[in-house]
């Protein structure tokens, strides 16, 4: 099929739609704006619904419901509606709702700014608010991505009945790239979960209740031990029978110093290993492209080859103790990020990587 | 550099359609088979600031779509020349709106071309062409976007808007592409281009 | 976990009037936080909790996958009036073709409360898109008022007329009391808004 120009947020929405999701609640947000502008025009057409929420509470909460009825729903925030959308999240987690949730992230706290940053990362992959609870996180650094994976997770929050994460930042939400769409659309029937509430036919014999809130202590503590259960068995996905989903090596074999990155970041490091190689320094890159489960026996695997790991972010680090728990203390794990809305470029990066190398 | 790869960052203030520009001349290097990227301005701008998108085509897999150091720069306002003159490459070129640019001290190691963008289009009823001027004149320095595939660009990413409205901004393509075949107000010291072969 | 007064007798109130308005195609109930979030034990129909207050969101959301199922919430004043005040007013705003039970238990001890002094009824009539508000008092003798209201607003659901809200105002105690009598003056049980006519039927 041919390629089409499209910016990363239109192709995310589009992609949403073409994996059977056809209800949308949100409220339109800068780094976004475009993908509530694309679902509001194209959801209709295809019998879908398109809310616009009064706010982002509002939203997550009709998430919570059209998740709970058995719908494929999606909602997207950027960093400051993130936060305002946590309670909500926490309860779609607990009752074991799919949903998709799009985070478009901007720098700092509170109302932070327009520009990108990746200081979401400790609430995208730490649960986010309290329980024990945790969301599978899927970052994408293209356009392509940004529709590959809506459509991976809304497959794997119905597989594994959790909420998805796709976080962005606004640099890929907002780029244009060529994209290839698949072509069949997806048939999703809305009846398929027999635990979805309002099922036409529902009698008093097959009462469906979705609820996370319990009476009796020993049924909270078994509940939270079964989330844990299906916490294990998703990390044991994404670490052993899925590997090529979580993680991009690129230039790793013989690499003496690997590169850590995730969203954009990792595509500005691509060039820098590039500029490593043409230097003769044996630069490699490693991409988490799902950032929970971390993909930790990957990086472990590296640390038996390589010298040591550099991250790369746009925060004040907060990948940093994921790759240093993987690598569990066998090679050093250093740290180079801007922060604030600042991006770093090739040649910055460049600098960092060449005083490292220097070092020894 | 072995294979072709062409940096472009196009700057204006809002309301001289760089988005749309950038739109155009990606679609058209996609069409002509290129890999392509363009990224707008992420940085908060007030108001009526200026706006700038990179644009990024290349024969080979684009690795990262940021432009630290530019191999073009479209200007169509002096302040875009203000913030981007220093960042192009040696040997670069800046391209810009001599209607609303004064020729001034530029750097003597770009080639400069200059191009009385909203000029020309008001000559076809419409200044805001002045974008599609500037996207016709560009096709003739570039080896990765030809002219033909930018008018077709036109049309499909237009296909809303009716026939006349078409019919005018592929005019001012054409006139952007003709005006610099007949290479008229080159100057500037000119070093080599990299476009050069 | 016991039930108290409040939800235990409106959850008496809502199945006598699913029974007689008898849906066909799916009962959903959406329950609040605090007392009242167990409610769903005692119905045998679907059931849903949310997070405080955003039990109307959560039932708009509902509403709009299954269109054809009757779909209510049940809040007590902490939920409603504190917690998720603006949650109602939106789904209100919205027109959502929703019900929302509004258990007002102002005059009870155990469940007496500032946020239960604001009068939601007369808030949501400020606004347009409602198509039936009403105020009704239960008490442990008499609840037909509000079953009537109550089936009502489930009437107009099923026949896709909007938005319907009713408070009950649950009195425990003395009816003759001056406490009760000052009650009913401050939040008269009347009809604020009914566009189809449902009451005059």
């Amino acid at each position: 099929m041919a390629k089409r120009l499209m910016k990363g947020c239109e192709a995310l929405a589009e992609a949403a739609i073409l994996a059977g999701c056809r209800y949308y609640f949100g409220s339109p947000v800068a780094q976004q704006a475009e993908l509530s502008a694309y679902l509001s025009k194209h959801l209709p057409l295809v019998d879908g619904t398109y809310v616009q929420a009064a706010d982002e509470i509002s939203a997550i909460n009709m998430v919570y419901g059209a998740a709970a009825a058995g719908a494929r729903v999606m909602t997207s925030g950027s960093s400051t509606g993130m936060s305002l959308k946590q309670e909500g999240i926490s309860g779609i987690a607990a009752s074991e709702l799919p949903c998709v949730i799009v985070n478009t992230m901007c720098g700092g706290s509170v109302a932070g700014a327009s520009c990108p940053a990746q200081a979401d990362y400790w609430q995208a992959t730490r649960g986010g608010t309290h329980g024990d609870y945790r969301n599978i996180v899927f970052a994408p650094c293209s356009v392509q991505e940004m529709a590959d994976m809506t459509i991976a997770g809304f497959n794997y929050a119905d597989r594994f009945r959790t909420p998805v994460l796709i976080l962005a930042d606004s640099i890929v939400s907002q780029m244009m790239e060529p994209v290839e769409l698949p072509k069949v659309p997806f048939d999703y029937d809305l009846d398929s979960k027999k635990w979805a509430l309002g099922l036409p036919g529902t009698n008093k014999h097959n009462k469906n209740v979705c609820a996370s809130t319990f009476t009796v202590q020993d049924e909270l503590e078994e509940h939270n031990w079964h989330l844990y259960q299906k916490y294990q068995v998703i990390g044991n996905h994404f670490n052993q029978e899925n590997k090529e989903l979580a993680i991009e090596e690129y230039m790793c074999d013989d690499a003496e110093i690997v590169l850590v990155g995730y969203g954009i970041i990792a595509r500005l490091l691509k060039t820098v290993v590039e500029k490593c190689r043409k230097r003769g320094v044996k630069a490699g890159l490693a991409r988490p492209k799902i950032l929970w489960p971390f993909p930790t026996q990957a990086f472990k695997k590296l640390s038996q080859n390589t010298e040591k790991f550099m991250v790369i972010e746009m925060s004040c680090g907060q990948m940093v103790e994921d790759v240093k728990m993987a690598v569990n203390g066998a090679k050093p794990v250093y740290f180079f990020g801007r922060t604030g809305g600042a991006v770093p470029s090739d040649f910055e990066i460049f600098n960092e990587v060449s005083k490292l190398v220097c070092l020894d | 550099m072995s294979s072709t790869v062409e940096r472009v960052i196009l700057a204006g203030f809002s309301g001289h359609g760089i988005f749309f520009m950038g739109n155009v001349l990606a679609e058209a290097g996609m069409r002509a088979g290129k890999n392509v990227s363009l990224v707008p301005s992420y940085s908060s701008e007030p108001k009526g600031g200026l706006i700038n998108c990179a644009l990024l085509m290349s024969e080979k897999e684009i690795a990262s779509p940021m432009i630290t150091v530019p191999d073009t720069v479209i200007a169509m306002n002096r302040t875009s020349v203000n913030k981007f003159n220093q960042k192009i490459k040696g040997g670069g070129m800046l391209m810009y709106n001599s209607s609303l640019i004064d020729r001034q001290e530029f750097r003597d190691d770009i080639r400069l071309v200059e191009i009385p963008a909203t000029e020309i289009a008001a000559d076809l009823g419409e200044q805001k062409a002045a974008n599609m001027v500037m996207a016709g004149a560009y096709a003739k320095f570039s080896k990765l976007v030809i002219v033909e595939e930018i008018e077709n660009s036109i049309r499909y990413l237009l296909k809303d808007e009716n026939k006349e409205v078409i019919e005018l901004n592929i005019e001012a393509v054409k006139k952007g592409y003709d005006y610099v075949e007949e290479k008229k107000y080159m100057f500037g010291r000119y070093v080599h281009s990299v476009f050069r072969v | 976990m016991t039930m108290n007064f409040q939800p235990d007798s409106v959850q008496t109130m809502i199945v006598e009037a699913v029974d007689e308005v008898a849906p066909k195609s799916g009962i959903v109930g959406v329950a609040p936080v605090s007392c009242g979030a167990f409610i769903y034990d005692g119905f045998d129909f679907d059931f849903c909790q949310s997070v405080p207050g955003c039990a109307p969101a959560v039932a708009s959301g509902i509403k709009r996958v299954r269109p054809n199922a009757l779909v209510f919430t049940y809040q007590n004043s902490i939920d409603l009036a504190a917690a998720g005040i603006s949650e109602v007013l939106h789904a209100a705003n919205r027109g959502e073709n929703i019900s929302v039970i509004y258990a007002n238990s102002d005059n009870s001890e155990t469940n007496s409360s500032e946020e239960s002094r604001i009068k939601i009824c007369e808030l949501l009539s400020g606004i347009n898109n409602p198509v039936y508000i009403t105020r009704v008092v239960a008490t442990e003798k008499d609840n037909k008022a509000a079953i009537k209201a109550i089936k009502n607003a489930f009437k107009l659901q099923l026949e896709n007329k909007g938005f319907s809200f009713i408070e009950i105002l649950t009195v425990v105690g003395d009816e003759e009391s001056k406490e009760v009598k000052d009650l009913l003056a401050e939040f008269p049980p009347k009809v604020f808004v009914d566009k189809c006519g449902v009451e005059k039927a």
